[in-house]
């Protein structure tokens, strides 16, 4: 009788482990479905100012000094952008292979700040180098990609914080 | 450059409004998909953004010479 309580016990503590484990591996699957969603907005941000740029390059705009050196920003973002976008393929390929998930979410982010942030803020810093008198006008602009920093890192912040509740917890 | 440089300017800070409007707007779209639709999505624009930026540097390539 007194083995069978220890199995029993075994079983209900066994059991509580894997159910957290699970629980950790959704959370962490639908914060990769998060960083795909806020990677393909950052994507749209990159295509559409790679194309405003341009446009306005043809108009006589801006000069050939200003559009190259921006380009060139918003083709490091892109490739920041690939690198990250890979990164969140892999994290998701071994979070459901059962790897640790809180790894795979600190790995994505020390990509995500290598990466990105460095590159949309250098991309920034270039957009808004323009006269002082419209330089305000695209404030809104600037925010947007800043907030989508922000998301991303609020994102991955919010998941660590549950990660580690659920692990104190069991 | 444009006869008015200023003019020019506001007309380019236009376009990267409404490169952020549209961005925007466009952006709505991605919840309400698959995870499968969002990765082709992910996988067009990657495509689409490498054009855009690829069709930027051919407009400094010297112009090819006449034979």
């Amino acid at each position: 009788m007194k083995y069978l309580h220890r199995f029993v016990a075994v079983l209900v503590i066994a059991s509580f482990a894997l159910g957290v484990a699970g629980c950790n591996k959704d959370k962490a699957l639908k914060t990769v479905r998060q960083a795909d969603e806020l990677a393909a907005k950052l994507l749209i941000y990159g295509r559409n100012i790679a194309k405003a740029n341009n446009e306005s390059f043809d108009k006589g705009n801006i000069p050939a000094s200003v559009h190259l050196a921006t380009n060139t920003a918003v083709d490091h973002y892109l490739k920041g952008l690939d690198v990250f976008i890979a990164g969140i393929a892999t994290a998701k390929k071994a979070i459901e292979a059962g790897e640790n998930s809180q790894g795979q979410i600190d790995i994505l982010q020390a990509v995500f700040d290598a990466q990105v942030a460095a590159a949309a803020t250098a991309l920034v810093n270039i957009v808004t180098t323009l006269p002082p008198e419209v330089a305000d006008k695209i404030q809104g602009w600037v925010a947007a990609i800043q907030l989508a920093i922000l998301s991303f890192r609020a994102l991955f912040a919010e998941v660590r914080i549950n990660l580690k509740a659920e692990v104190t917890h069991a | 450059m444009p006869n008015d440089p200023i003019a020019g300017v506001i007309d380019h800070v236009r376009l990267l409004i409404e490169a952020l409007v549209n961005g925007r707007v466009e952006a709505r779209t991605i919840k309400d998909m698959t995870d499968e639709q969002l990765g082709d999505y992910i996988a067009r624009l990657q495509q689409e953004a490498r054009d855009e930026v690829e069709a930027g540097y051919r407009r400094h390539e010297p112009p090819p010479e006449n034979p």
